[in-house]
């Protein structure tokens, strides 16, 4: 008796972390699918604060296009004024870039220039959890005030650029809440808050996210994504024409 | 012709006051250039033998293997084909190392700074110990495996002191992000303009950071008896590996053993494939590139010196000889009168330049070469932080005879410009204006 | 970058805004308080439901402003030259000019955006000295001698930008009209009203009054432009300049073809191409035209009335000028080198450069005394008009190294030479960026060549100099 009811006990337990690992899987799966625009036009403003100890603040704001079904990709700068209109423009290799004050086109199709520029952080080629990572283990939490769950990941290759994160997943509804990323030797590197989503067309998107340097106190850059939009961009937005309307 | 060259040979003696104030400046300017190329020649050598030392090597083996989404790895899995090879090629080796190394941030109380970390078997170089001295720390509390030697410019721009923990921050061999902890157990002294590329720890947990298995490193390095055996051991380590090993093909260089920045400018734009590790072999000339870069600005503030002193001394030769040229009239009238052809008056005064300049010249190696004897006597000691240019605490110089011979002839031939427009216009006199003319 | 949802952009969006561009406003600093999770994620409700910003919104903020923005920039510098002007005959004692020339000039520029397809922007510079002395003309255009203070002011460009269902981009006004893609030299840069300045070539040029009409093809990068220019505020129709030119892409390359028609003008065409191989980008550009603007000088003589010149023009054959560049920069270790090549087919033939400069020569006596006082600063412009661009090929090279031994510090070279008769332009120079606001240059420069040659002559002889340039303060806004 004892053992059927040991035994029953558990494969109860053991059909419950089955069903508790599918939901994981799920969970990842629903995170990464959030995180994919292909197919649609995307178009916000980026507000970054960056914080260095010792250092005033510095207030930057973009705005931000892009057509991943054609490789477009327009970064504008609103502020500082100074600054207002510079950017560039991207269609696949070629990058334009406008210089208001000689009223000059400059034409560069040199790929590392292009990736410098952009990636510096090697998050650019970062696939997704599902490919990129095995769940080792998964417990409830809270964050804040909020029950989560907190997923641990760790990396399926070696050149993935965490070696291991974990993920804080609100329990009700598929959003993350934290993410904490690891090294190697299990240090902690970073921590990514996302306080604030907002929802539009039924897609959700982190509209603050609070990224905090671990290794260095103090540092930390809080970024603010405004006026998202997921309607068509204007096919002008991806033109020659547009990146000198919009200089000085 | 020679009846001319005589000529000039004596109007140079009969003017001695002048002829020596002259051939001083020239000798002087002669004198300071060759100091410099003479400095320069002998900076590489010297540069290079200290830092063989230090860098553990004459000769470099380092593999690469091709990681995911086709990166380059540089590891070294297993070394026995490497050995049997040096072994057998018979260059003449005093020892072998291995080191592993990697490009961090350096983190401790809100300060960073980059640096490069070699992780080396600190407890076998005894010959790094001998060369690197600690003006902090002991080299016994180096064998904790999480040591650290900084140089002192690093620690003091970290304000850090021994028994300190720092953070390094870096990226494994594949490109993840890592952090390591150090303790710092030494700090050496500055070796100049390269202090910031020296720094040290154990090899183990330099490839635990690395994501390199134990065993694993990254370079292998090759000491010599000597400079000189580099390149043709080189040639020769090289072919005995070439029959065991996948091998990149050696650069393409010059007599120094130094390939052009051009030159590897097209080479690294070259992409292969392979499978395994491929081994690059590369000798201690190739590795110094900023010294290379130093090298090159030295003789290009040679060259600049040399015409910057030379513009100032032409203008002495210029002005002095149409004053020559001026006192001379009735003397060049006379000869022309006589049946000088104008070419030929246009020849001895060309001829007194050369004469003046060689002569000037040559006392001016002459004196850089006594110089260079005087200075290199003195000992500077091996605890001053510009030992790594010294040979052994000497100054110590090399003028490559060919330089010296370049040198002379380019003031030759810019006395000759310089006399070349007085020359040209006291030969254009005609004999009854020269003869008419009276100072 | 194929996908990457909202997260990774924004850290692209961070590391490259970061890397790129340093200048950016302030914010009172806030001390760096430990992050209090429990007020970050208090309420449960933190998913806010936003409607679509509407579909033009987002490009509508960036063209259009509710005030007018104006802004410029200043600049400051002090400059200190000394020059010997041939140290090879007259010796290095005393320098044949020294002079301290403070410079102060600004740009001020208004732009408006009432709404999303138009704009109005114009500039106007000034420099000091702030008034500049014009002379009064009577009634029938001839001089009084008399000469009033007018303030210094140019209008530099005042344009208005419309545009027709985003197909259509029309600007018309005074503009800079850009055509080359040469950074020292551009023979394409046919409409502007100011040729580059190979010493400053980043500097904006000046343009002519125009129409222009720019059409980007939908669903590609290329574009074609029309231009309708206008040279004087009362002129006839058919004095209108036409020209039109189209831009391509292919794979990793620009081409631009391009041509320019004026009555009574040589008929002119272009070609511009812009790429790279590997790291090293390259430039080129060719034009053709059926005769030319410009006059020959035939013989130099002694008759005042004529200027001292005998003229020739060509109204039939075929000129063509040519120019190739590349440009390469190596940002881990800091450096750049740029350098170009220019054939001027318009340019002289070296026996006639050279026959024309010796008549001068010859002539010098005559020509002078019929000049009154001055007549030597005015035979020396004259012969320095006579000989700027004069020769057939060009080349110039710049190379910058910065962070050079300190942070601060950029050691660069600038050499530019006439490839005809070998005279060249040499200025080296250190600059030191003390603070913000306040940073200094040395430069030797040199001027090498033969008594002819033309930087030789445009220097006042083989000149060996020295400038020490203070900037001070100099920005935007």
């Amino acid at each position: 008796m004892k053992r059927i009811f040991a035994t029953a006990v558990l494969l109860m337990a053991a059909t419950g972390s089955l069903l508790f690992a599918q939901d994981v899987g799920r969970i990842l799966k629903e995170l990464d699918r959030l995180g994919d625009f292909s197919g649609q036009d995307f178009a916000a403003v980026y507000t970054i604060v960056s914080q260095k100890p010792g250092e005033k603040d510095s207030v930057t704001q973009v705005r931000m296009f892009r057509r991943d079904t054609k490789k477009q990709f327009a970064m504008l700068i609103t502020l500082p004024e100074v600054n207002k209109g510079q950017g560039y423009l991207r269609e696949d290799d070629n990058v334009w870039f406008y210089d208001p004050t000689s009223r000059k086109f400059s034409f560069s199709s040199i790929k590392e220039n292009i990736q410098n520029s952009e990636a510096k952080n090697s998050d650019l080629t970062k696939r997704s959890y599902t490919d990129d990572y095995t769940v080792t283990s998964t417990k409830e939490g809270t964050v804040g005030k909020i029950p989560v769950w907190i997923i641990d990941l760790k990396a399926r290759t070696n050149d993935v650029s965490y070696e291991r994160v974990v993920l804080y997943v609100r329990k009700d509804r598929t959003m993350l809440l934290k993410q904490e990323d690891y090294s190697v030797s299990s240090r902690l590197m970073r921590t990514t808050l996302y306080p604030k989503y907002v929802e539009l067309d039924a897609r959700l998107m982190p509209s603050q996210i609070l990224i905090i340097d671990e290794l260095n106190p103090g540092e930390r850059s809080q970024l603010t994504m405004t006026e998202q939009s997921l309607a068509g961009l204007p096919d002008k937005v991806f033109t020659k024409a547009f990146l000198e309307q919009v200089n000085k | 012709m020679n009846t001319i060259a005589n000529i000039a040979f004596r109007n140079l003696s009969r003017q001695k006051k002048r002829t020596i104030l002259l051939g001083s400046a020239i000798a002087f300017g002669v004198m300071i250039v060759t100091l410099i190329n003479g400095f320069a020649g002998a900076f590489s050598s010297n540069v290079a033998e200290n830092f063989s030392n230090l860098m553990a090597g004459h000769i470099f083996i380092s593999g690469s293997e091709k990681g995911p989404n086709d990166k380059d790895i540089s590891v070294i899995r297993d070394d026995s084909e490497l050995t049997a090879a040096v072994k057998a090629s018979g260059a003449p080796v005093r020892y072998i190392t291995r080191r592993s190394a990697f490009s961090g941030t350096l983190i401790f109380e809100g300060k960073k700074i980059r640096t490069n970390i070699d992780g080396a078997e600190l407890e076998k170089e005894t010959f790094l110990r001998d060369r690197l001295l600690l003006k902090a720390g002991t080299w016994e509390a180096a064998s904790d495996p999480r040591s650290l030697i900084l140089s002192e410019k690093i620690a003091a721009k970290l304000n850090v002191g021994i028994g300190d923990r720092i953070l390094v921050q870096m990226q494994t061999v594949t490109g993840q992000n890592n952090v390591g902890e150090f303790t710092l157990q030494g700090i050496s002294y500055d070796t100049g303009i390269f202090g910031q590329m020296m720094s040290y720890a154990n090899l183990p947990y330099v490839n635990e950071l690395l994501g390199l298995a134990p065993g694993e490193y990254q370079t292998m390095g090759v000491m010599l008896d000597g400079l000189k055996h580099v390149e043709s051991s080189a040639t020769a380590i090289y072919g005995k590996l070439s029959g065991s090993v996948q091998l990149f093909e050696r650069g393409v260089k010059d007599a120094n053993g130094v390939e052009t920045p051009f030159q590897a400018l097209l080479s690294q734009q070259k992409k292969e494939s392979w499978v395994g590790v491929k081994y690059r072999l590369v000798t201690i000339n190739e590795q110094l590139s900023q010294i290379k870069q130093i090298v090159a600005a030295l003789d290009l503030a040679a060259a600049i010196i040399l015409v910057v002193l030379f513009v100032i001394i032409m203008v002495g030769i210029t002005n002095t000889f149409r004053m020559v040229m001026y006192e001379r009239i009735g003397e060049i009238g006379t000869m022309r009168a006589l049946g000088l052809q104008r070419g030929r008056v246009r020849s001895m005064f060309l001829y007194e330049a050369v004469f003046l300049a060689l002569g000037g010249a040559v006392a001016g190696i002459v004196l850089a070469l006594i110089a260079m004897g005087i200075i290199s006597l003195f000992n500077f000691g091996m605890n001053s932080p510009a030992f790594l240019i010294m040979k052994n605490g000497h100054m110590s110089f090399y003028l490559p005879p060919l330089r010296a011979i370049g040198n002379i002839m380019i003031i030759a031939l810019l006395t000759l410009i310089a006399v070349a427009g007085p020359a040209g216009k006291a030969a254009k006199l005609t004999p009854a204006e020269a003869l008419r003319t009276t100072n | 970058m194929t996908r990457g949802g909202p997260r990774h952009q924004l850290a692209i969006v961070v590391c490259s805004l970061l890397a790129a561009f340093s200048l950016a406003a302030t914010v009172s600093a806030q001390d760096a308080a430990p992050v209090n999770e429990d007020d970050l994620f208090g309420s449960g409700d933190m998913v806010e439901t936003i409607t679509e910003s509407s579909q033009g919104s987002a490009v509508k903020d960036l063209l259009t402003t509710d005030t007018v923005r104006v802004g410029g920039s200043l600049t400051g510098t002090v400059t200190t030259t000394w020059q010997w002007n041939d140290p090879w005959s007259n010796g290095l004692t005393l320098s044949d000019s020294y002079g301290l020339t403070p410079e102060l000039s600004a740009l001020l520029f208004f732009d408006g955006r009432p709404s999303e397809s138009t704009r109005f922007y114009g500039s106007v510079k000034s420099a000091w000295p702030f008034m500049a002395k014009t002379a009064v003309l009577d009634s029938s255009g001839t001089k009084t001698g008399d000469t009033v203070d007018v303030p210094n002011l140019q209008v530099f460009e005042l344009f208005s930008d419309f545009s027709w269902n985003d197909s259509l981009y029309m600007r018309f006004g005074k503009q800079t009209i850009n055509w080359g893609v040469g950074y020292f030299y551009s023979p394409a840069n046919i409409m502007n009203l100011q040729q580059i300045d190979p010493t400053d070539p980043t500097a904006q040029l000046e343009g002519p009054v125009a129409l222009r009409a720019m059409v980007p093809i939908k669903g590609t990068q290329h574009n074609i432009w029309g231009y309708a220019v206008f040279d004087s505020a009362t002129m006839k129709p058919e004095d209108t300049a036409l020209a039109a030119k189209a831009e391509l892409v292919f794979g990793g390359w620009e081409l631009g073809l391009g041509g320019y028609y004026k009555k009574d003008d040589p008929i002119r065409g272009m070609v511009t191409a812009v790429g790279s191989i590997r790291d090293i980008s390259l430039f080129g550009e060719a034009t053709v035209s059926r005769g030319s603007s410009r006059t020959w000088v035939t013989e130099v003589t002694t008759d005042p009335l004529t200027n001292f010149i005998t003229t020739t023009t060509d109204d039939t054959s075929l000129f063509f000028k040519g120019t190739a560049g590349f440009r390469y920069s190596n940002s881990t270790d800091n450096w750049s080198l740029l350098a170009q090549y220019l054939y001027d087919g318009e340019g002289y033939s070296n026996t006639d450069r050279e026959a024309r400069i010796e008549e001068a020569y010859n002539n010098e006596d005559a020509i002078k005394a019929t000049l009154g006082p001055n007549a030597d600063t005015l035979f020396s412009t004259f012969l320095k008009g006579l000989i700027l661009n004069s020769g057939r090929h060009y080349a110039a090279l710049s190379f910058s190294k910065s962070k050079f031994l300190t942070d601060d510090l950029t050691v660069s070279l600038f050499a530019m030479g006439n490839l005809s008769d070998f005279s060249v332009y040499i200025k080296p120079s250190l600059s030191y960026a003390f603070f913000d606001g306040l940073s200094m240059s040395l430069s030797p420069f040199f001027a090498f060549g033969f008594d002819s040659g033309e930087y030789v002559v445009l220097n006042d002889g083989r000149a060996v100099g020295i400038t020490v340039v203070m900037t001070l303060g100099s920005g935007s806004f």
